[in-house]
C-alpha cells in the first residue's frame, strides 16, 4: 500500500504539498467538479479520420481515499441520448433502435469493482459497464494527474484523473456496420473532483 | 448497394466523382492522372472536426471544438507542395460541453466573437517531410491578430471509400501548438495554459 507522501516524492508535480495528515482517513465521497469533467470517446472512420464524440450529460459518484487508493471506488451515470459527435444525423442514428437504443435503455452504466495500483499515480480500474442492457467487466488505465489543496478553500483538496481504455461495442450489440466501420472505442474520460469540505 | 446511412458524406453531383473514382482505383496512388477539376475539392462536414486542448491549473485538460467551419483546399495529388489551404472558423461555435465556460469564451476577455466572428487560416505555403507528411505554413488570424503558423499535415488514407459508393477521400490529420496569449487571448494564463493544441481531422473528396 503506497502512502500519499511517496507520491508527493517521486511525481515532479509543481503543486504545493499536501501533507497525509491533512487528508481524509477513508475512502470518502468527493464531489465531481461537471464544469471540468467530460466523458468522450473516438472511433477510426474507416482509416481515412478519427470521429470524436462526447456524452454530454453525466453524474459520477467517487468515493475516493488517497491514502489507501485500492479502497477508492467510482460510478458513472450516462445519459445515453446525450450523445454528440458533432453530426446530427448521425446523433440522430446512434440514439435510435440499430444503435444504442435510447428508450429502452436511457443510462450507460459503469460501476467500479476493484481498483489496483501500478505505481503511486497509475492505476487500473475493473468494474461493470452496462451499455444496452448488456453488462461486462471491463478494465481502464487511470492516471492520477494531480492533486492540490483549493486557493479557494485549503481545508479542501483537489484531484483530477484521467480514465482510459477501449471497448467493443459489438460486445454490447451496438454493431451497425461493422466490421467496416471499427467496433473497437477508445474511451477517455477526464475526472475533477474536489474533497468534502471540513 | 452503398447503405443510406447519416453519416454519408454531404455531397453534390456524385456520378462524376465515381468516375474519378474508377480512375483512382485503376491508378492506385497519389500519382493518378486527374482533370484539372480534381484540384478542387469538398470537405466532408460528417467526417470533419476542428478540436483543441488546453491545460488547466497544470493537471486538468479542457477540450473544446468548434462546430461550425468550412475549408477550400486546392490540392494536384502529382504537386502536392503546390496546394493552397484555407479554413474560416465561427469563433461563435465554440464548444467545450460547459455553457458558462463556452459564454466566457466568446467574450471579451477570450475570442471576442462579437467583434472578431471568423478565425481564419490561410496557407503560404506547403513543404511535404515525407509522402504522408506535410507542413503547412500560414496566416492565421484570432482576435484580430495575424501570426504565421506551422501546422503539421499527416495523410492517414486516400483512395475509395468503401462506405460512400467507391467515391475518393483523402483524409487528413492536421495538427499544431499555439499559444494563445500571442493572439491577445491572455486571460487567465497561465494558470489556464497559454498553449492550445490544435487537431483537425478532415475528409476531403474531389469537387464533381
Amino acid at each position: 500500500m503506497r502512502s500519499i507522501r511517496s507520491f508527493l516524492s517521486a511525481a515532479a508535480l509543481a503543486s504545493p504539498a499536501v501533507l497525509a495528515s491533512d487528508l481524509p482517513a477513508a475512502a470518502e465521497p468527493w464531489i465531481m467538479d461537471r464544469e471540468k469533467t467530460a466523458v468522450t470517446f473516438s472511433l477510426e472512420h474507416i482509416g481515412f479520420s478519427l470521429v470524436e464524440g462526447r456524452f454530454r450529460d453525466f453524474d459520477a459518484a467517487i468515493d475516493f481515499d488517497p491514502v489507501a487508493q485500492t479502497a477508492s471506488s467510482v460510478s458513472f451515470s450516462i445519459a445515453a441520448k446525450s450523445i454528440d459527435t458533432d453530426w446530427g444525423a448521425r446523433d440522430d442514428f446512434i440514439r435510435g433502435d440499430d444503435m444504442l437504443d435510447v428508450e429502452a435503455h436511457p443510462r450507460i452504466t459503469f460501476v467500479s469493482s476493484d481498483v489496483r495500483m501500478l505505481s503511486d499515480t497509475e492505476a487500473t480500474v475493473t468494474g461493470l459497464v452496462t451499455i444496452k442492457g448488456v453488462s461486462r467487466e471491463e478494465t481502464f488505465d487511470v492516471v492520477l494527474n494531480g492533486m492540490s489543496p483549493s486557493t479557494e478553500d485549503p481545508g479542501v483538496t483537489l484531484a483530477a484523473f484521467t480514465v482510459t481504455g477501449e471497448v467493443d461495442r459489438s460486445d454490447y450489440g451496438v454493431s451497425a456496420f461493422a466490421p467496416a466501420v471499427a467496433t473497437t472505442m477508445a474511451l477517455r474520460v477526464d475526472i475533477a473532483a474536489r474533497s468534502p469540505g471540513r | 448497394m452503398r447503405p443510406d446511412a447519416p453519416n454519408t458524406p454531404v455531397r453534390s453531383a456524385r456520378s462524376a466523382a465515381r468516375a474519378l473514382a474508377l480512375l483512382a482505383a485503376l491508378g492506385g496512388s497519389l500519382a493518378w492522372a486527374a482533370p484539372a477539376a480534381a484540384y478542387r475539392w469538398e470537405m466532408d462536414r460528417s467526417h470533419s472536426q476542428v478540436k483543441f486542448a488546453v491545460d488547466h491549473l497544470g493537471y486538468s485538460l479542457v477540450h473544446g471544438w468548434f462546430r461550425e467551419f468550412d475549408a477550400d483546399i486546392d490540392l494536384d495529388p502529382d504537386a502536392v507542395e503546390r496546394a493552397s489551404v484555407s479554413f474560416r472558423i465561427r469563433a461563435d461555435s465554440v464548444d467545450t460541453n460547459w455553457e458558462g465556460r463556452d459564454r466566457y469564451l466568446r467574450g471579451p476577455d477570450f475570442l471576442d466573437a462579437e467583434a472578431h466572428p471568423v478565425i481564419s487560416f490561410v496557407s503560404t505555403r506547403v513543404r511535404l517531410v515525407s509522402a504522408e507528411v506535410a507542413d503547412i505554413t500560414g496566416d492565421l488570424t484570432i482576435n484580430g491578430v495575424t501570426r504565421s503558423e506551422t501546422l503539421r499535415a499527416a495523410l492517414n488514407k486516400y483512395g475509395p471509400s468503401a462506405l460512400a459508393g467507391g467515391e475518393v477521400v483523402a483524409g487528413f490529420t492536421i495538427s499544431g501548438e499555439i499559444d494563445r496569449t500571442a493572439y491577445g487571448v491572455s486571460f487567465a494564463a497561465p494558470h489556464v495554459g497559454k498553449d492550445v493544441e490544435i487537431r483537425v481531422d478532415l475528409e476531403i473528396s474531389p469537387r464533381p
